[in-house]
Formats: structure tokens, C-alpha cells, sequence
């Protein structure tokens, strides 16, 4: 054991220095050469692949903004020839990258999370570039409602198979079948013009409610119940 | 906790399979509700661990299958970390209890329990996961003076960012002996000397004390009060605040400390904090307010009435009692608790024997409160203090 002079606590061998005021410690009894690892606690090892990880992110967080940049100005010094923010259709899709990357990449989510986020994630990308290119409404007629259908039918899939994980899903359906309703919302609001496909994404929310009820009462009302508990 | 000789991981894990039984409070996964977060059983096995990263590293329930705990080993010592939600100070040292008594029966030492050990192989009682605030709410209407503003601690972090972990272990009984000289309590002792190092800290190079108060919040174990065997979180806090001067003296602070810690420890003052705990919890509006929602207006609340009337906390486990055989076969236990953001120093007590250990954990790097507590300590009680740190920031200060 050592001590040391000006604290006055008493360290271990392995301490070359006094951890309180840094000072340096004589050898003590300590063999010369001979190295002893800390009894207390482990080596910390150096996280590498976070390193990586933190750098890479950051690299592209540069790129992402640099692209943008680039062409946000084009844009601006282009103005009188085209007169649309057309560099809106770059970023937009560009942010979407970023959700899909943290999404499916770095994110340790369930695979629900991944289901939800990449759904909503690419819904307001696809309206938002609808929205620049003069807005036809092929985004709000068509693709959010059939893709929002696609997320139901899978999550229904899902939580009626993998009986193992029922009750981690099912927070993400019950999530989904909800959203389900928002193409007739849209509908309701004048936002969609095509009447069938919003009913439909509906149609398909009451169905695959239908299917969870009918192959799972028990366990549905059960986490239905858990899940809404106040 | 430090055993004698060094850990068989194999015979930790049957221990550990054991012990989990006796704590179905312990065995769960949280699940996220519309209003309310939920636990629910948690099937999967609780997988023992070698210690790798520093104590209290954040704790990824997914890397961990669902739990919100981990029983780490490292040489001679087994330690327990868990989420504040699961239980408090008290359970955990109980389970740590368990799972080191089935340790040590496995390894073919024979200890009777005497009773003061929950055995993994006996059932689990009612009594010791029923929710205690709840048996001693009274729905009474008393308010709850409001806290002010705490002097805040401040630092550079370490980068990486990490937890410097620096034990002091005492001797229990020269500590106890100075704290009897003055016909106080051992916590009420440490708190003074705290607030003491705290000031002087601040007052080097001629500064003066701070200006607003130092609160240390006291943890304080609601058991002793309200008979209770739950394992479930069943504590309290008392803010102990004391504003400064430049010539306060350690006598001063300590009567202080005194006067603080008897207003806020006692049966009233504690009930009032019971009931404004179950009353939030009960209230309608509360019920139906959204769980995200509930998690932004909560983080606020913490920061605003929890982070920032705070200087530090100190949370005294008090003496570990063991079974003679168990004690014979351990050599220490200490407590770590987690810093925060507002409060990047906090510190931990524990005693078993004649060993009393005080644990900081910091995120930052100065350390000048804790040595000029230790050499308090040092000077007023006699007592010798044994470092052991891991060094965090420092690499190059250990071979």
C-alpha cells in the first residue's frame, strides 16, 4: 500500500499518482517491472466501433448538409429560369435517408418501431414532393392509403405468426390500425379527392381488428386493456 | 459486494437463477401504455455478466432481454445495478444479499440464514411486493412548502464521458465515535463534513461561499417509520438546505444539519410527502393526460422541483447486517449511485462491519470536494481512508 503525503489517504500499488490531487506517489513496496492490474475495477476498453460509428454519422451529416447547400443555392441563383424550389425535391429525400438510415441501421428498435417510422417517414416525403410538383394528389389518393395498408396487413401478419412476440407488436398495430383512418380523415377534409382507396385503407383496418379479435381474443383484450389502463 | 476469494461465474449464475425467484418485483420488462408505463413477467433468464463498462453505465433493457437490472462479477466482487423504478437502496441490497448467500451455499460454504436473508428458495411473500405509499395514504389535503433554488455544482466533464467511481472506505468505528462525541447521527456527520468541503471548495483562491443555499438530499428509508417488508420502492427525501457564510464553522453546519434533518425526517413531514406522491398519481386529470405528454411535463418537473433544488445527494444505506458465516466470508460493500446533468457528483454509504465506505461517482473532473473531504474526515475522526477508484478520465495514473 502507499499513502500519500499531502491528502493523506492511503492507495493501492497500482496507483501511480493520487487520484485526489494528482500528485505522483512513491514506488512503495511495489516490485520494479512488474505491472498489477486495478483489484477494484476492470480495464475499460476503448469503444471503436462507436468511434466509427460517431464519425461516419457525422460524415454524413456534413455531406447531407452540404448537398443541400449546394443546392439551395443553385436554386436561388437559378430562380429566373425555373422559378420552382426544386431543390426542395433533394433535401426532402435526403431527410428521409437520414430516418431510413437511423432507422433500419443504427437504431436497436423492434421491427414495429422500423415498420412505423419508415410508413409515416416515407408517407410525408411522398405527399411533401406531391405537394412541389403541383400537388395531383397521387400521393393522398393512392400511395399513402395502399401504403398504409401494406404496414397493416404486415403488422397483422406479424402479431397473428409470431405468437412469441404478440405483446410487443401489438402496441404498433393497435398504432398503425388507427392510422389507418387518416386517408378517409383526409378524405373528410378535401385533402383526397378518391373516395374508394380511403375507404379501403379503412376497410382493411376493421378487417385485420377483425382477424387480431377472432384468432386472439384473449390476448387482444388483455393488452387492449393493459395498454389503455388509467 | 467484495467476497474473499474470486468469483466462479458458472456457480454466480445458479445463484442468480435462484435468488430471482424470491423477487417477482425484479423479474419484470417494462412495457409503454397510452397513459401509464407497465411491468409485466419477465420470462427470459437474468444472464450474469463480467463488469466491463463503469458502474452505473446507462442500461439498454434490450441488450439486457427486457430486464432492468444486471448482476455484474468482477474478481472478488459481485455487483447489482437496477432501474430506481424497480426498487429502492433497501431492496437492492436485499436481492444483492440473496444472490451472494446462494453464491456461497453453492460454493459449499454452509450459512444459516438467521433470518435476515430472502431466500430464493422459499416463496416470495405478499407483503413484500405490495405498494406501501398506497397502505399509507390518507387523502388529506397538506401542503407542501416549496424548495428553494440549490447552489449547483459545476465542472468540466470527462471526455469520453464517463463515471469516476472514488471509494474512501473508513473505519466505522472512529466515524461512529465522532459522530457520538457530538450526539449526532453518522448521516447527519458525513452531511456536515459534505457541505463543509463543499464551501471550502468554492471559497479557494478567495472566492466567497456560494450564494445560494447547498441542499444535499438525504434518501430516506420509510421503512424505519411506517413498518413495511416490501421490496418495492419505499423511500422518501429530505432536502437538508443550509445557507452559508464565509466564517461559518463545521460546528455551526452540523448544527444545522441537525435541525434539518429532524424537521424532515419526521412522521408528519414524511407522511406529507407520501401523500402528495399517491395524490398525483390518483389525480383524474393526471390519469388521462397521455404518456408522452406526462414524460415532457415530468422531465420539466424534475429539472425545475427536483434538479435545481439539489447541490448533491448522499444516500446512507446504513449497516449491511449478515449472517455471522456471510460476513466472515465478505470483505466489503459499497453503494454507487448514478450523477445526473444538475447533480455530476453524488455519493454513496454503506457499512458492513467495521468497514464504512463512501463512494462518489462524478461525471466531471474536479475533485477537489472530495478530497478536502476525506481530509476531514482524516483530521476530525482519526479514522484512516483506503482509496480505490477506476480511474475514469485518469488512465495514466494507474499501471
Amino acid at each position: 500500500m502507499k499513502q500519500c503525503e499531502n491528502c493523506g489517504v492511503i492507495l493501492s500499488d497500482n496507483q501511480l499518482k493520487c487520484p485526489l490531487c494528482h500528485r505522483g506517489l512513491s514506488k512503495g513496496d511495489v516490485t520494479a517491472g512488474v505491472l498489477i492490474p486495478n483489484p477494484d475495477y476492470p480495464a475499460y476498453p476503448q469503444d471503436r466501433l462507436r468511434q466509427t460509428r460517431v464519425f461516419l454519422s457525422r460524415l454524413f451529416l456534413f455531406l447531407t448538409i452540404a448537398a443541400g447547400g449546394i443546392c439551395l443555392f443553385i436554386n436561388w441563383m437559378t430562380w429566373d429560369q425555373l422559378s420552382r424550389p426544386w431543390s426542395l425535391l433533394v433535401i426532402i429525400p435526403l431527410l428521409y435517408l437520414w430516418v431510413l438510415a437511423g432507422s433500419l441501421l443504427l437504431s436497436r428498435a423492434r421491427g414495429g418501431a422500423r415498420i412505423l417510422v419508415n410508413t409515416l417517414g416515407l408517407s410525408g416525403m411522398l405527399f411533401l414532393c406531391d405537394l412541389l410538383t403541383g400537388f395531383y394528389r397521387w400521393s393522398v389518393n393512392l400511395v399513402i392509403p395502399f401504403l398504409i395498408m401494406a404496414a397493416t396487413v404486415i403488422f397483422t401478419i406479424i402479431v397473428l405468426a409470431r405468437k412469441r412476440l404478440w405483446n410487443a407488436y401489438i402496441g404498433y398495430a393497435i398504432t398503425m390500425l388507427s392510422l389507418d383512418f387518416l386517408p378517409l380523415l383526409l378524405y373528410a377534409c378535401r385533402v383526397a379527392t378518391l373516395f374508394w382507396s380511403c375507404a379501403a385503407a379503412g376497410l382493411t383496418a376493421l378487417l385485420c381488428l377483425a382477424a387480431m379479435a377472432t384468432f386472439t381474443w384473449r390476448k387482444f383484450h388483455d393488452e387492449v386493456i393493459r395498454r389503455f389502463h388509467f | 459486494m467484495e467476497l474473499l476469494h474470486e468469483i466462479d461465474p458458472d456457480l454466480l449464475q445458479k445463484a442468480a437463477d435462484i435468488a430471482i425467484n424470491r423477487y417477482p418485483n425484479l423479474r419484470v420488462r417494462l412495457r409503454r401504455g397510452v397513459f401509464w408505463n407497465f411491468l409485466e413477467k419477465n420470462d427470459r433468464p437474468l444472464r450474469i455478466q463480467p463488469e466491463t463498462a463503469w458502474p452505473c453505465a446507462p442500461l439498454d433493457s434490450r441488450a439486457e432481454d427486457g430486464y432492468f437490472l444486471r448482476i455484474l462479477y468482477y474478481r472478488c466482487t459481485i455487483s447489482v445495478e437496477m432501474f430506481h423504478a424497480l426498487t429502492d437502496g433497501t431492496g437492492a441490497m436485499e436481492f444483492l444479499k440473496t444472490v451472494v448467500y446462494h453464491y456461497l451455499t453453492l460454493v459449499g460454504k454452509t450459512i444459516p440464514d438467521q433470518g435476515m436473508i430472502l431466500r430464493g428458495d422459499d416463496l416470495p411473500d405478499r407483503h413484500e411486493q405490495e405498494d406501501s405509499f398506497t397502505r399509507y395514504y390518507r387523502p388529506e389535503k397538506r401542503p407542501q412548502p416549496k424548495e428553494p433554488k440549490a447552489f449547483l455544482l459545476e465542472g468540466t466533464h470527462f471526455e469520453p464521458a464517463g463515471c469516476n467511481v472514488l471509494s474512501g472506505e473508513m473505519q466505522a468505528e472512529k466515524i461512529h465515535a465522532a459522530a457520538k462525541r457530538r450526539n449526532v447521527t453518522i448521516t447527519a456527520y458525513l452531511t456536515a463534513a459534505l457541505i463543509l468541503s463543499i464551501r471550502d471548495s468554492c471559497m479557494d483562491f478567495g472566492y466567497l461561499a456560494p450564494r445560494r443555499p447547498v441542499t444535499v438530499s438525504v434518501p430516506v428509508n420509510l421503512r424505519t417509520l411506517f413498518p413495511s417488508r416490501t421490496m418495492r420502492n419505499f423511500f422518501a427525501v429530505a432536502n437538508v438546505c443550509v445557507p452559508l457564510k464565509e466564517e461559518m464553522g463545521f460546528e455551526e453546519i452540523l448544527e444545522k444539519v441537525c435541525t434539518e434533518l429532524s424537521e424532515k425526517t419526521s412522521r408528519s413531514h414524511l407522511e406529507r410527502q407520501i401523500m402528495q406522491n399517491v395524490r398525483l398519481e390518483r389525480n383524474l386529470a393526471v390519469k388521462f393526460v397521455p404518456l408522452f405528454l406526462k414524460k415532457m411535463i415530468l422531465r420539466e418537473a424534475f429539472l425545475l422541483r427536483g434538479e435545481n433544488c439539489k447541490t448533491i445527494t448522499i444516500s446512507n444505506l446504513g449497516r449491511v447486517r449478515l449472517p455471522e458465516e456471510m460476513a466472515a466470508e465478505t470483505a466489503c460493500a459499497s453503494l454507487t449511485l448514478y450523477p445526473t446533468e444538475k447533480s455530476p457528483v453524488n455519493c454513496g454509504v454503506c457499512t458492513l462491519g467495521d468497514s464504512l465506505i463512501m463512494t462518489f461517482n462524478r461525471t466531471i473532473m474536479e475533485s477537489d470536494l472530495i478530497r478536502r473531504f476525506f481530509r476531514f474526515v482524516i483530521e476530525d475522526a482519526g479514522t484512516q481512508v483506503k482509496i480505490r477508484t477506476n480511474n475514469w478520465g485518469y488512465p495514466h495514473e494507474t499501471m
